[in-house]
């Protein structure tokens, strides 16, 4: 049988969105590319500027991961300058970026992922007072009435009836791949309205210790909060307590409404636990230091290398064995398209060789895409909660084994089922679960120490250029709630000369490399991977989105004339 | 922002200053911030790119302004004026799955019974938006016009608008 050729692109007005193109034979996907399609050179306009500015800059590369790519920031001038944080900078950046962790995750999860698997429409037909016991059945969370279910379906209904599904009208609603029950439906759809109150709640932990969201206020040598018990102008007694309560409702939603919620849900699509595995080599530099960074023993979540699937052996990281290839990417290297360079060496010439847009195809060009190809040792590596509660996992983190156990034990289904597309939407609500325990550790760790007179949250000692070498190198990483994350600096006489990001997004969207390794997107879309009707791709956006990919995949976007997303052509 | 009561105003400048001519609504917001005085106080919010954090903002609002560079497909740097519904056709920015856009606030806000009484875009064709720190020549020359529309708007909206006098040592 022939095979299908299939563009899942969006928009092309949107910047900065993902391409998949796959050839779907018998059901099934024969061959994939994942392509990004804007280049991006931040690298570019970094050289000049004031490595204490570099922050700023660098927020602004993604409007979602502003905080993830400040911190990285921070950490690689730091590294460079050799900069020690106060603990207690150290402990409100944790607090700081766990919260983005648990809102990110959950807020993947019911306003991105959910919709891969709940279907909307079939909410309408629910009985409300099904879903409210199911409801109880599952969680002990209080807006479970059936009266309540009943005022969201009416809600929806009249939302609907409206003549547009607004920001439903891009699902592939009654496509045979959904399966849960109308009643399941509708407790998801009414948790993903429920999910905006909430995170818009907790996600205040970050204006009250950075000052503004979505771009809060950063310091290299530390953080820009003053605590002060008594102070109405900085971190004092009454804005604790507000933290506190932050982060037990932020605790809580996680535990009673998303951790149910994903469990019940994932019951009815075990057969995701054997499909969209793909890349076997998982990578996290591990992430929250609950002391100096350059401790790596005191990581909450560990950080290590496992290869070929082989949990039992967790191995060292090592930053100076990442390269990247651009063989099949839009850039040049002046040594050639073969070689592999490390980030410190790193090039960002851009060569865009490809055919003129609009795309018919980019399959089957040798460059396909504004996306490098970076690799550990050689390997492609897959980044993000599943790499990272694998390497936990392996490492003998209880928490991380405890949680692991109880989600498969639920499902009934063996550890091989974690390298799935199931297991990396398992892992990432396993892991916020995790961090939304340990936030409450941190908060105790922070006020201990202020109880004890210890307020201080700058390390001034470095800020002043002429206490810097001539020249200085350095790397900040973060396991940032999307995987390993990299940046590189080289300052020389004060200013940044040289400035590398490698951001998780680039390993799992990864195109092949010189070796003809495909990257984590696309070994997974190959790896024993339905496509039932290529009119309606549902099972790409499943397994793309189990990656949670940070550049606008907007394959759940219509365009300004409603014109469908997918197009979809015979050869 | 519920126990500060309902702001009657929220202007939102959106926009990527790393984007070339997407920093304008950025921009303009700095220069309202610091050239301008608003009576009563208004509230001047830096939306980024981020739609979703953009959500209470909005409805918790009576009127709302976005800021914006807006491709009409026009003349760089001409002004672009939108009303409540025609802005979801033009204010679409994506840089990632889960980076709500602004239209899909506007159908949350919608969808949640939430929208705002007033609602409207004001900015100017963009040129150019790839990775740059700076306006294009075109978009830079049509801001001073921008932000005196939306003054304008802003006094049509009941609000007393004045030049900040530089304060002392600034």
């Amino acid at each position: 049988m022939a095979r299908t050729k299939l563009v899942v692109d969006p928009i092309t007005r949107i910047e900065g969105h993902l391409r998949i193109e796959v050839q779907a034979e018998d059901g099934r996907i024969a061959d994939a590319w994942a392509s990004s399609t804007q280049f991006r050179g931040i690298e570019l306009i970094m050289q000049g500027r004031d490595p204490r500015d570099a922050w700023a800059f660098t927020q602004r590369i993604c409007g979602v991961c502003t905080v993830v790519h400040a911190i990285a920031s921070l950490r690689a001038v730091e590294d460079a300058l050799d900069i020690r944080i106060p603990a207690n900078a150290n402990t409100i950046r944790n607090i700081v970026l766990g919260m983005q962790f648990i809102q990110d995750h959950v807020i993947h999860f019911y306003h991105l992922h959910a919709l891969d698997w709940v279907d909307v429409v079939s909410a309408l037909s629910a009985d409300p007072a099904a879903t409210s016991n199911i409801a109880r059945s599952i969680s002990p969370w209080p807006n479970n009435s059936a009266t309540y279910f009943a005022e969201v379906q009416d809600r929806i209904r009249r939302f609907v009836e409206s003549g547009q599904l607004g920001i439903f009208s891009n699902g592939y609603w009654g496509h045979p791949a959904y399966k849960l029950p109308p009643e399941v439906n509708l407790l998801g759809v009414a948790h993903y309205l429920e999910a905006l109150d909430w995170q818009r709640d907790v996600i205040r932990v970050h204006t009250i210790f950075g000052g503004k969201n979505p771009h809060p206020n950063f310091l290299v040598g530390g953080m820009a909060s003053a605590i002060n018990i008594d102070s109405t102008a900085t971190i004092n007694a009454e804005r604790l307590t507000d933290i506190h309560d932050m982060i037990k409702r932020a605790r809580r939603f996680v535990e009673e409404v998303y951790w149910p919620d994903l469990v019940a849900i994932a019951g009815f699509y075990k057969e995701w636990a054997s499909i969209g595995g793909g890349v076997d080599n998982f990578m996290a530099c591990g992430e929250f230091p609950e002391d100096d960074i350059r401790n790596i023993d005191s990581y909450y979540l560990p950080q290590g290398i496992i290869l070929g699937k082989n949990i039992g052996e967790v191995l060292p990281y090592d930053q100076q064995l990442v390269k990247e290839y651009v063989t099949h990417s839009w850039y040049e290297y002046e040594a050639g398209d073969q070689v592999g360079l490390h980030p410190f060496e790193g090039e960002t010439k851009a060569r865009y060789s490809g055919p003129p847009t609009p795309w018919e195809y980019l399959q089957g060009e040798d460059k396909y895409t504004w996306m490098k190809a970076p690799r550990y040792n050689e390997m492609p590596m897959q980044v993000g909660p599943l790499a990272r509660m694998l390497v936990a996992y392996g490492s003998g983190h209880e928490g991380a084994r405890e949680l692991v156990g109880e989600v498969l034990g639920r499902l009934g289904v063996g550890p091989e089922a974690l390298f799935s597309t199931l297991g990396r939407t398992a892992a990432r609500g396993i892991e916020t679960v995790l961090l939304a325990r340990r936030m409450e550790k941190w908060y105790d760790d922070l006020v201990t120490r202020i109880k004890g007179g210890d307020t201080a949250t700058f390390n001034g000692e470095r800020w002043d250029p002429s206490t810097w070498p001539a020249s200085a190198q350095g790397y900040g990483y973060q396991d940032a709630p999307r995987g390993n994350l990299g940046h590189w600096i080289r300052i020389d006489d004060g200013k940044i000369s040289h400035y590398q990001c490698v951001v998780p997004s680039t390993w799992n969207c990864s195109p092949r490399d010189a070796a003809g390794q495909m990257g984590p997107y696309e070994a997974s879309l190959t790896d024993n991977h339905p496509l039932v009707d290529p009119e309606r791709p549902l099972e790409i956006l499943r397994t793309i989105h189990s990656f949670d990919p940070c550049m606008a995949c907007g394959v759940h976007v219509l365009d300004v004339n409603g014109t469908p997303v997918t197009e979809v052509k015979l050869p | 922002m519920s126990d500060r009561g309902i702001p009657e105003t929220v202007v939102i400048g959106v926009g990527n200053p790393l984007m070339g001519d997407d920093g304008l609504g950025i921009e303009v917001l700095e220069r309202l911030r610091l050239g301008w005085s608003f009576r009563p106080s208004l509230d001047l919010l830096d939306g980024g790119t981020w739609g979703l954090n953009l959500l209470p903002h909005v409805e918790s609002a009576r009127r709302v302004m976005f800021i914006d560079a807006i491709n009409v497909g026009r003349e760089p740097g001409i002004l672009v004026e939108l009303e409540a519904e025609e802005i979801p056709r033009f204010l679409a920015r994506k840089l990632s799955p889960h980076q709500i856009d602004v239209k899909e606030v506007l159908a949350l806000a919608e969808l949640r019974g939430t929208l705002p009484e007033e609602l409207c875009a004001i900015g100017l064709q963009p040129e150019s938006v790839e990775m740059s720190t700076s306006l294009s020549a075109p978009v830079a020359a049509g801001v001073d016009r921008l932000i005196e529309r939306v003054i304008e708007r802003l006094r049509g909206w009941g609000y007393v608008v004045e030049e900040a006098e530089a304060l002392p040592g600034a």
